[in-house]
């Protein structure tokens, strides 16, 4: 480039401006050593107009809006069908008693999310394959068949969430369920499902009317916050149910693959892993602050009234104070939104991961002959959970509330990889969490473990 | 051949056929191609000896019932290896602690499970299982005793042979599970997968296209990625990260050392480079900047004070302009390196004199060859063309393109001073929907 640069030096010459930081700090590297031409550009250009991502480097606070990500959309996702209808009937059978047991899987929650967004920024690599490469074969089927089981369940309760919606505005499900399904199936296929998630998102939002419903009605809140600190606990086979579907369905195990992929995906590197950190720390608080709205909404309306929740139309009593006569819309609206909007991630995250794990072809964009496992895995989990939800006189909410314990159940299992991934130096490198975190982490994972052992316990004992 | 699962766990016996030990692991070296050892080499199937260099078994780590550290068995103490184990061919065994030697990977910790680059059908693939071969003719008494990685095996019969259940499902569906063995000549490991790291060689990997180095890239973690750029040569790394996302470019250029980094950006066409540099942290972009060679790194200070979405943030500086008063022989004879480096040739722009960088006319490569060696460009030159003003936006810039049927346009400031050039390629890259030019779909964020 004889000619181009010649003229850019001597303009340099002619003009040295000296590349330091009282120029405009903004621009350093792009310091005004213009050729004389371009400085007759209008004014607004010369000061170029950030794109956003530039704009977010140099900004303080932008950063942590604007990255808000994988954390914050993993823990919505928490509160979909089977989490509203847990809570909801938590709150309906216990009042703010279950609240401590929120406290303390909120805390859970944060450290394990906060484990796998780290280990997606350091490593690069999802859940499933850190696994694989550190544990071997046998360890990662055991892994992928919890995953499978467990968002089996959850793919089920979704499109019970949708039957449900659907009932409460009088549809059958085998009316409703089918061109859900499909239509989820074919926009993600099509690989137009990102618009199509948009709508649902924004149906979803019906559910924050919980956290104006738990205001308006004026529950005893001296009484409310201090449940959050008083721990009480009842060996009773129910109380461990509702206790293990609680936390099955606050620590979901398919939430903790999708932070860190979606951790990876964004490309998160350890050098700005702060802000993923915020956004994930802020996600799982955020999603359980919802959570305690729910329950703390049911609890002083339904509760209050012993009106045990057995259906949609009951826990969508609880929101009568916000939309009075409305009410079954509002929830019916958010059930459906929240339902679709999950039930469109879990069969794809489900096949990505065992896909992935197991080393076969993936992704949406190839054809059955191209990635058999893959688009048969996905395709089938879509199928088995329009069908589970289409069986007439299927209990909705029970089952939404079984599927909660089975995940719950589970949970450990995933929780030791997890922490023992976490902790490996080897992986990790100085990422690795330290001795504190690595106690509280265990604690988590000790205290789940009795839980889930003592349900099952006087499950088989009862 | 047989496989590294079938030997794993299997006993370590002695002459009486005692079981000394058992096989945790096997540790290979891996032959440089220059070695000259081509006499030791056993012979393939069809009788030719292995065209390469394949990785040797140097031994075993095995351990006793009664010790749980593994210890080092070397090969040379080993008679037989294969599907019942390993038998000692001394009566001593000399037990030695391992400590891994530079160039020494093992097969299990390493291999096993991990990703590796299939050179065939240019994709990443995950390792299940690992094929080793003996030599053929063990008569002859250099050969026998020696084994050879053959290759991997990334079917699904080899995930069940690692589970131990070939032959439950062999029973079940009544038909063999074929192994799908990618031979090692044409694998690609990533050092990153040793601990501490092994210098693999990845000089075949520059045998493939930028765009298909791109997608593999693609398809693993950023620092695997950056390991497979930093190990290309720079033209062929800046061609490559060229074809890589946004996003993931940054990713990579932070994983690599600051100066090999500064390299790789000297040879990457300047709108490209200043693109990367903008998304990186500023202090960073600075650093690299001050490593780059100076005329590229001041072409790439220029192009990066554009907005992104405009036709300046589009444009590039590496592009053909001559002065109206060169005849068509001196532009061919001054211009050749221009002619061999610059991004698009074919349209060349004519400006008034050789100091002012006023924009007058264009030509094409085609008046070149076709128009008298004497002739001055300036006299047949097109006066009457199309160009855009840097602050114009990116799809009108691409409209115009698409419209006018051009592969360039200049793009000038009021004066009519050329500043850059927008290609054909950025343009459409500029308009194209994010899904088009995604590989792989992204579900998660």
């Amino acid at each position: 480039m004889t000619d181009k640069t010649a003229q850019v030096r001597t303009t340099i010459e002619v003009n040295p401006t000296p590349r330091t930081e009282e120029v405009e700090p903004k621009h350093r590297y792009a310091p005004n050593m213009l050729p004389d031409s371009a400085t007759s550009l209008p004014g607004w250009l010369r000061l170029p107009v950030l794109s956003p991502l530039r704009k977010l480097r140099r900004n303080r606070l932008w950063p942590y809006l604007a990255l808000l990500g994988p954390g914050v959309v993993a823990a919505a996702a928490g509160d979909d069908a089977g989490g509203i209808a847990t809570y909801a009937s938590a709150g309906a059978s216990y009042g703010y008693t279950l609240l401590w047991a929120l406290l303390v899987v909120t805390v859970s929650l944060v450290l394990v999310q906060e484990m796998c967004a780290r280990m997606g920024a350091v490593t690069g690599k999802g859940l499933s394959d850190l696994i694989r490469e550190q544990f071997g074969v046998g360890w990662t089927m055991l892994a992928v068949l919890v995953l499978f089981v467990a968002n089996t369940g959850v793919t089920i309760s979704e499109f019970v969430g949708v039957a449900a919606a659907a009932g409460l505005f009088g549809i059958p499900a085998w009316v409703a369920v089918p061109p859900v399904a499909f239509l989820i199936w074919w926009s993600i296929t099509k690989g137009s499902y990102k618009a199509v998630e948009k709508v649902f998102l924004l149906l979803s939002l019906a559910l924050f009317s919980y956290i104006i419903a738990a205001f308006l009605a004026k529950p005893p809140w001296g009484e409310v916050g201090a449940s959050f600190f008083k721990p009480t606990i009842s060996l009773a086979p129910a109380d461990l149910f509702v206790l293990v579907a609680l936390i099955g369905t606050t620590i979901t195990p398919y939430m903790q693959l999708f932070v860190q992929s979606g951790v990876v995906e964004k490309g998160v590197t350890p050098s700005d892993y702060k802000y993923t950190r915020f956004d994930t720390v802020f996600g799982a608080i955020f999603s359980d602050v919802v959570a305690a709205f729910i329950i703390i909404a049911t609890a002083a309306t339904l509760f209050a009234h012993h009106i045990q929740i057995n259906s949609a139309a009951d826990a969508a009593k609880a929101l009568e104070p916000v939309a009075g006569s409305s009410a079954t819309i509002l929830f019916a609206v958010g059930l459906f939104g929240a339902s679709v909007l999950a039930a469109g991630v879990l069969p794809l995250a489900t096949a990505y991961s065992v896909t992935e794990s197991l080393g076969f072809e993936k992704g949406v964009s190839l054809s059955f002959t191209e990635a058999p496992v893959f688009m048969g895995l996905f395709t089938a989990l879509v199928v088995i959970g329009a069908l589970v939800a289409m069986i007439p006189g299927l209990p909705l909410f029970t089952v939404l509330i079984v599927v909660q314990v089975l995940n719950g159940s589970l949970l450990p299992i995933l929780l030791v990889f997890i922490v023992r991934l976490a902790s490996n130096k080897g992986i990790m490198g100085r990422y690795a969490i330290g001795p504190v975190y690595r106690v509280l982490a265990w604690a988590s994972v000790v205290v789940i473990s009795i839980a889930v052992v003592l349900m099952l316990v006087t499950l088989f004992v009862a | 051949m047989f496989y590294l699962s079938e030997l794993i766990g299997k006993a370590v016996r002695g002459q009486q056929g005692d079981q000394v030990a058992r096989i945790r692991d096997l540790v290979v070296e891996l032959l440089k191609a220059d070695t000259g050892r081509g006499s030791a080499l056993p012979v393939d199937e069809e009788g030719e000896p292995f065209e390469l260099e394949l990785p040797v078994v140097k031994g075993l780590l095995a351990t006793t019932s009664h010790k749980h550290e593994p210890f080092f068995l070397p090969i040379e103490q080993i008679k037989s290896l294969g599907k019942d184990g390993a038998r000692l061919s001394s009566p001593k065994v000399d037990l030695q602690p391992f400590e891994r030697r530079e160039g020494e990977m093992l097969l299990a910790r390493d291999v096993w499970d991990k990703q590796v680059i299939d050179l065939e059908s240019r994709k990443v693939v995950r390792v299940n299982d690992v094929a080793l071969t003996g030599a053929i003719s063990s008569n002859d008494p250099a050969e026998a005793g020696r084994w050879w990685v053959w290759g991997v095996d990334i079917s699904i019969g080899g995930l069940l042979r690692r589970l131990h259940l070939t032959r439950l499902v062999h029973a079940i569906t009544r038909k063999p599970v074929h192994p799908k063995i990618v031979r090692w000549q044409h694998l690609d490991l990533f050092g990153s997968n040793v601990p501490g790291g092994a210098p693999l060689p990845h000089e075949k990997l520059s045998h493939l296209h930028p765009v298909e180095i791109a997608r593999i890239t693609d398809s693993v973690s950023y620092r695997q990625g950056a390991e497979i750029i930093a190990s290309l040569d720079d033209t062929l790394a800046a061609d490559t990260l060229e074809e890589i996302e946004a996003e993931r470019q940054t990713d990579i250029v932070e994983q690599i050392p600051e100066a090999r980094a500064a390299d790789i950006l000297d040879e990457m066409a300047p709108d490209e480079a200043s693109d990367l540099l903008a998304e990186l942290p500023e202090d960073k972009a600075g650093a690299l900047l001050d490593q780059m060679d100076e005329e590229d790194a001041e072409e790439v200070r220029y192009l990066m004070r554009y907005p992104e979405h405009s036709a300046g943030g589009l444009m590039t500086t590496d592009f053909v302009r001559v002065p109206a008063t060169m005849t068509v022989a001196q532009v061919i004879e001054t211009h050749k390196l221009v002619f061999l480096s610059a991004d698009l040739i074919y349209y060349i722009y004519v400006t008034d004199s050789e100091d002012d960088q006023k924009l007058v006319g264009v030509i094409t490569v085609r008046d070149l060859l076709v128009h008298d060696r004497n002739h001055a460009v300036g006299d047949f030159m097109l006066t009457d063309f199309l160009s855009v003003r840097p602050s114009e936006n990116e799809r009108e810039v691409a409209r115009k393109m698409a419209e006018y049927n051009l592969l360039a346009l200049p793009v000038v400031d009021r004066d009519d001073t050329l500043l850059g050039v927008v290609t054909v390629d950025d343009a459409l890259d500029a308009v194209l929907p994010e899904s088009w030019k995604k590989r792989l779909p992204r579900i998660f964020s």
